[in-house]
């Protein structure tokens, strides 16, 4: 595989791009191990966490074993429900073995198929309890058949090419494989999200697989299907006046992927031509009961619950003995002394503060499978009265004018507590948008933002920004006219094209690596880093302006909620710089006294 | 091809006549009219003259669609020595008068001479580029019906950027389009606005904005990139870069830089604004067309 880094990063991002097109489709499947609509989502947003990881690592100074591991890093961190997670540990085992081969840049074959090995292992050996049927059974294909044609004399690509036809052959076998998947009448969600990984992977942005959206969804599937039990049970087919009102269901059956369904249909349509054939009748009855019931399970452990848990005092097998004891679908992963945990548990909270005294959590995020299943199986009603929407939940009323002008169609502001899933979750609703752009301006809004999403039946794209300014960035971007995953991508690429720095003042006296900054001084932040600190906020700002400013020409100040419109400081700040222009604005935020961008 | 063609095309072009590398070619004057007078652009009534007195004065300005006789005229000195008449028209989009009238004349001299009116979806630039890449095509085709097989694709793959500082003017033409969205903005901005060519139903299109020229022309690089990677297309056929104000402007030498950087092209054109296009830009704006087929 002759790749650099940053090809590698390219390929990834435009099978990002086809798995997003299809990721409501594989949502659509999902109905093992719990029905809650999520697989789809769950995979982009690890894959979307690992790229994010790894952006430091996809220049041409960088190898391709750097820049695997840092997106399997990423990919962990970020990984969300039982798809992420074994698609996180398969990039892992990947990862793993690549590791060990020289930084030339040029990986043979051979040892591509290694790694493929060596990535399916990891994931069939980190799960308690791996299924057949599932991604894992494809991933394991997927290396196999590498395997075989790695000697072939093609390159990787093309080698992926070739095999797709044999995962679309054991995609369609996962129902045989797993007896859940055959009574819901779909094939395995995961499998097909990884299929369609593949497929992305294989051929890029000139995929076209099945992009067009099925006519019936899952909802409409089991509701269509209820009706026609009701039919046969009340015996409605039997009179002339009432067929007449069946002839809707006269639907193609090329339209429905539901092969549960499809059979029921057929039923249904022998019954309608036979007339009174009691066994028919019994037969759809007993098969629609099935379908309903396996796609309304009693859900036993409500809490989708995941965190990483960084601890010296136990290890993997201690933190999975803890976790048995409150739930189900347990997969941990581990990297050093760094755990990534998922659980099924109905006592989330109490899990949590059981680890409390044994080392530190975070990235706790809980989805609540029982609204997230409601969700998947209640039907769209004309809910929809716009395309495109663009959501950013924002600190500071200024701010939130400002993104709005700049063709933010729906804002959520909040003061000095972070929003809610609930409030997160409603503000999305409130869009009543077929296609959502969102973003907030602090990272740890993340977390929320990711399970709200999960409760929405739109079509969402999360841009990860972490601050204002990279909001502003990405609305510099937007274009209402551009599809949403057009606008997504670019508004990915273009987050940190401002720089800035931001203003604070210190509330106590405070260390860094280099420096003490006394309690009641202004300090400046950039790139993280505190950069500089004075006890007269013009001075800092002048101080700042000085070390950051290369040669950008217009300097703007956003000024924050305590922060009075003082216009004496622009015309200070214009006489010392009088090459570049200024210009203030008032931003509305709580945290910071300023905001400074350099364009 | 043993076929004799001649271009018709009206003075809104975003290039000079002298930059038409075709023997066989017409412009046609469009009418400006300024605080109620009809003006024709000549050696003084340039784009830049009229951009000067938007600065100084408080005047109103205006354009019209190319009349009917002088259209007529060129057909008929014109009809006995060529088989085809092609006329690269500004959008219906834009103007659509001008197209109407152009369908008119078409059936009218349906009987006497075959004439093609290619609808550009562009004004500007945008026409110029397109004009351009047309007669390429037709140079290169070695019939007249694979000259016309191609005519659609080159105006479907074509996109201009324009870098509008005063979206007003834009407005007052009623040109402005779905790019009206990107009035009111709270901070300062340079919009950025579009003309697409699969989309007839807007004047023009909002792509993005910028608070730079630096930040603007990276928003058209992003877009046509963008545009670019979705048609699996590696090289711009014909770029059509211009100032409306200044053609050594920094905000122009940052876009070709840009360009360069950024874009594989097999054909760049310095531009030239024309006096019928200052009518809709106003001062300060800049941009450029691409024809990626």
């Amino acid at each position: 595989m002759e790749l650099t880094a940053s090809d590698l990063n390219r390929i990834i991002k435009d099978a990002l791009t086809v798995l997003s097109i299809e990721k409501n489709r594989i949502n659509d499947l999902n109905v093992f191990p719990v029905p809650d609509g999520d697989t789809g989502l769950n995979m982009v947003l690890t894959i979307q966490g690992g790229l994010a990881h790894a952006k430091n690592f996809t220049s041409d100074q960088s190898s391709l074993s750097e820049y695997i591991t840092a997106l399997a890093e990423g990919m962990t961190l970020n990984s969300r429900g039982c798809s992420g997670v074994i698609l996180a540990l398969f990039a892992q085992g990947v990862a793993k073995k690549l590791a060990d081969c020289p930084s030339d840049q040029k990986i043979p074959n051979t040892e591509v198929a290694q790694a493929l090995i060596s990535g399916y292992k990891h994931a069939y050996a980190e799960i308690s309890n791996p299924k057949e049927g599932t991604m894992l059974t494809l991933m394991r294909v997927f290396a196999e058949r590498f395997s075989e044609l790695a000697m072939d004399g093609k390159d990787a690509l093309s080698i992926i090419k070739d095999i797709v036809p044999d995962l679309e052959e054991t995609l369609g076998k996962t129902p045989e494989m797993l007896p859940v998947l055959k009574k819901a009448g779909v094939v395995d969600s995961g499998a097909m999200g990884f299929l369609v990984l593949i497929k992305g992977l294989a051929t890029g942005l000139e995929y076209t697989g099945t992009r067009i959206r099925p006519i019936m969804n899952i909802a409409n599937v089991l509701s269509t299907s209820r009706f026609i039990r009701s039919v046969v049970k009340d015996r409605k087919y039997e009179s002339g006046k009432e067929r007449k009102k069946l002839i809707p269901l006269n639907i193609s059956l090329n339209n429905i992927t539901n092969i549960s369904f499809a059979n029921i249909l057929t039923l249904f349509n022998n019954l309608l031509q036979r007339n009174n054939n009691h066994k028919l009748a019994e037969e759809i009855l007993e098969k629609s009961d099935e379908l309903y019931q396996t796609w309304n399970p009693d859900i036993q452990y409500r809490y989708c619950t995941e965190f990483v848990f960084e601890s010296d005092k136990i290890g993997k097998d201690s933190i999975q003995k803890r976790l048995e004891s409150y739930g189900d679908s347990i997969l941990i992963i581990e990297s050093g002394d760094i755990y990534k945990c998922h659980i099924h548990t109905n006592k989330p909270k109490d899990l949590l503060r059981s680890l409390e005294n044994l080392g530190e959590i975070s990235a706790t995020k809980i989805d609540d499978m029982k609204v997230q299943h409601k969700n998947l199986i209640s039907e769209d009603k004309e809910f929809y009265e716009r395309d495109l929407a663009v959501l950013l939940i924002v600190n500071g009323e200024g701010f939130a004018k400002i993104l709005k002008s700049l063709g933010a169609t729906d804002i959520l502001v909040y003061k000095q507590v972070k929003p809610s899933v609930h409030q997160i979750g409603n503000a999305l609703f409130k869009t009543r948008a077929k296609n959502i752009i969102v973003a907030a301006d602090d990272s740890d809004i993340l977390a929320s933002l990711k399970s709200a999403i999960t409760l929405c039946k739109s079509n969402v794209e999360l841009i990860e920004t972490q601050n204002v300014i990279q909001m502003i960035s990405m609305m510099y971007n937007f274009s209402p006219e551009m599809d949403i995953l057009s606008n997504a991508n670019i508004m990915r690429e273009n987050l940190d094209t401002i720089k800035f720095c931001r203003i604070a003042r210190a509330t106590r006296q405070f260390k860094t690596d280099f420096d003490t900054i006394p309690k009641g001084n202004y300090f400046s932040i950039h790139n993280k880093n505190i950069l500089a600190h004075h006890s007269n906020l013009t001075d800092l700002i002048k101080l700042s302006i000085e070390k950051i400013r290369e040669n950008e020409s217009l300097i703007t100040l956003y000024r924050g909620k305590m922060e009075k419109n003082n216009g004496s400081l622009i015309a200070v700040l214009q006489r010392q710089f009088s090459s570049c222009e200024f210009e203030i604005y008032y931003g509305g935020q709580n945290r910071y006294n300023y905001y400074i961008t350099f364009e | 091809m043993d076929k004799k063609v001649l271009i018709l095309t009206g003075d809104n072009l975003g290039i000079k006549n002298e930059q038409i590398d075709y023997p066989d070619v017409a412009v046609v004057k469009y009418p400006v009219v300024i605080d109620e007078k009809e003006y024709f652009e000549d050696e003084k009534y340039t784009a830049q003259y009229l951009i000067e007195r938007f600065k100084k004065e408080k005047i109103t300005a205006r354009s019209q669609a190319l009349i009917r006789k002088d259209v007529v005229e060129v057909i008929e000195k014109n009809k006995d020595k060529y088989d085809l008449i092609v006329h690269v028209i500004m959008g219906s989009n834009m103007s659509a008068a001008t197209v109407q009238m152009a369908e008119g004349v078409r059936k009218e001299y349906e009987s006497t001479i075959p004439i093609i009116n290619i609808d550009t979806n562009q004004a500007s630039s945008g026409v110029g580029a397109v004009l351009l890449r047309v007669i390429e095509l037709l140079k290169e085709a070695d019939s007249i019906d694979e000259f016309i097989s191609q005519i659609d694709e080159v105006v479907k793959n074509t996109y201009s950027y324009y870098c509008v500082p005063d979206l007003n003017y834009l407005y007052r033409g009623g040109r402005i389009g779905r790019a009206q969205s990107l009035l009111g903005s709270v901070l300062k901005i340079i919009p950025v606005v579009g003309a697409f060519g699969e989309v007839t139903d807007s004047g023009f299109l909002p792509v993005g904005k910028g608070r730079t020229y630096q930040a603007a022309n990276k928003v058209i690089i992003n877009h046509i990139k963008q545009k670019m990677a979705q048609k699996k297309i590696d090289k711009i056929q014909l770029i059509n870069i211009l100032h409306f104000e200044n053609i050594d402007s920094d905000e122009l030498k940052d876009l070709e830089n840009q360009i360069n950087e950024n874009l594989t092209y097999r054909r760049l054109v310095h531009g030239h604004a024309r006096f019928v296009e200052a009518v809709h830009v106003g001062p300060g704006t800049w941009g450029g067309s691409f024809v990626l087929k």
